[in-house]
């Protein structure tokens, strides 16, 4: 599918404020934080938590009026529900990669070594450059069941708010993986692959809603 | 068949237990200029949403360009104008990006006549939609469907809280546009005075039901207003007249009736004295069959399926 520069400036529009204000928050915090970054790192894991919770309600806020005009332009429901996706990516890219390259270049080793004479650092850096592909998994996760539980959560349905039961379910099941030790290579797995399947069912769901309801 | 533009069957959509549109059978023939005529909760925008594929009917099917609805490729979605009456462009979007995404899908995108149009109202396309007047955003938004080039114009109460001016200015572009490219359109409105300008064809719509589908001149040369005495019951007036509605006015009579050229004379001789009779404005003929007669379901001047 072709991407369309026009549509996306505008869809971008409604999320540039968020994502800008969540480039420096994130950039700052894995800078100067001092403590060694695991994946269980509750803080960027509430972090991930709220980008993606901003971003869904954020880009389903004008839902049904602004859709069903593009749509009536000519864009087709599969065209807007794929320039929304690019969308969300886009704006977790933006935010995410600084915050990798941070890591990976490796400035936070640098200022950690440098400016505040860490005893981790630059030996730790290894270990932490994995982390920010968790921090990347956390999204891809969170967003999709986001975007379909604002869309469904949007129509005057009935269930509706079965959908936010739903993410809150998700988030606590989440929390509670984090905070497991997972020595099993099976329960990894495991983990994995429901992970998968979660993201795939909430995109397919997602795009079927998106389809039937937020453009009409 | 070919020659329609618009074409539906039996379209019919429901909200909840509340049928907003009933078993609509409407054939639009190339190159005509429908007004869509109804009160407020008709059923006009259900209509015109159901034929661009943002609803889906409940019974039924609706045609656009040979294209059924809930199915329109992206060829003819970007050869139908559709100006609705509940979606908007994102506020924070500028005229200028509107008209990106419009030339972006419209292949035939005129961006000369658009911006010679936001010209004509000091519009500058730097401005974001959510900064215009209620009138300016109807004026941009009526530039992007025409500027589109469109074959097919739907537009719901397209100078709806417009001042006279106004209007008349967008029903003078859209009369220009309609004229110049002999194009198919649908104008759903309750304010009649303006789209009798431009309109070929007139439908009527009340409680979801198509009352009347008829050809505008024919409109004018067979429907009467007949003012009669004081009389308690209306007489049977036979075949040949059809009472479309009536009402009291000032212990007189009025009625509207669809009648042969002799009507006057027949009237006379059922009725035993002189009546008053005169041609209808489609005002007139409109609150006729809206206001004045609920009840009726249909008198279709031309046969509602060609």
């Amino acid at each position: 599918m072709k991407i369309k520069i026009s549509l996306l400036k505008i869809l971008f529009r409604q999320i540039l404020p968020v994502t800008l204000i969540a480039l420096p928050i994130g950039c700052l915090y894995v800078l100067f934080t001092r403590d060694v970054l695991s994946w269980r790192n509750p803080w960027i894991a509430l972090f991930v938590l709220v980008h993606s919770i901003t971003i869904a309600v954020l880009s389903g806020r004008y839902r049904s009026r602004a859709f069903a005009f593009l749509y009536t332009r000519g864009f087709t429901r599969d065209e807007l529900w794929f320039h929304k996706m690019l969308n969300t990516i886009l704006s977790v890219m933006v935010v995410w990669l600084p915050m990798a390259l941070i890591v990976w270049l490796p400035v936070r080793s640098y200022v950690q070594d440098k400016l505040f004479i860490s005893p981790y650092f630059p030996l730790m850096m290894i270990r932490e450059a994995q982390v920010p592909w968790f921090w990347l998994a956390g999204y891809a996760i969170l967003l999709p069941l986001f975007h379909y539980v604002w869309i469904r959560r949007a129509q005057p349905l009935r269930g509706a708010n079965g959908a936010v039961f739903l993410s809150i379910g998700v988030v606590i099941v989440i929390a509670t993986l984090m905070s497991f030790r997972w020595h099993t290579l099976w329960f990894r797995i495991l983990i994995y692959m429901l992970s998968a399947v979660m993201i795939v069912t909430s995109l397919i769901a997602g795009r079927i809603l998106h389809r039937n309801l937020e453009v009409q | 068949m070919n020659n329609c533009a618009i074409r539906t069957e039996n379209l019919s959509r429901d909200y909840g237990k509340f049928r907003a549109l009933d078993n609509m059978n409407l054939n639009i023939e190339k190159g005509r200029v429908v007004a869509l005529l109804g009160p407020n909760g008709a059923g006009k925008t259900t209509f015109l949403r159901l034929l661009m594929g943002l609803l889906e009917p409940t019974l039924g099917s609706s045609f656009v360009l040979q294209n059924p609805s809930r199915a329109l490729s992206k060829s003819v979605i970007s050869k139908t104008g559709y100006m609705g009456d509940m979606d908007e462009p994102p506020p924070w979007s500028t005229i200028r990006q509107l008209m990106d995404v419009q030339a972006d899908v419209s292949p035939g995108f005129n961006r000369d006549y658009f911006i010679q149009s936001m010209k004509k109202r000091e519009l500058e396309l730097n401005k974001t939609y959510g900064s215009l007047s209620k009138g300016q955003k109807k004026w941009v938004r009526a530039g992007l469907v025409l500027a589109g080039m469109p074959d097919v114009l739907l537009l719901d109460e397209p100078a709806e809280g417009l001042d006279p001016s106004a209007r008349k200015d967008l029903y003078g572009q859209i009369r220009d546009y309609v004229t110049d490219n002999d194009t198919t359109a649908i104008v759903a409105t309750h304010i009649i005075g303006d789209i009798e300008r431009i309109a070929d064809d007139v439908a009527i719509i009340n409680h979801g039901h198509l009352i009347t589908y008829a050809d505008l001149e024919d409109l004018r040369e067979q429907v009467r207003e007949v003012q009669l005495g004081e009389i308690e019951t209306l007489p049977e007036l036979g075949e040949e007249i059809e009472v479309l509605g009536s009402k009291n006015s000032d212990g007189a009579r009025i009625i509207w009736i669809k009648c042969p050229e002799d009507a006057q004379q027949k009237l006379e001789q059922i009725l035993g004295e002189k009546v008053v009779m005169w041609t209808v404005s489609l005002e007139t003929f409109y609150l006729a069959l809206t206001e004045h007669n609920s009840n009726k379901q249909d008198v279709g001047l031309k046969e509602i399926e060609k």
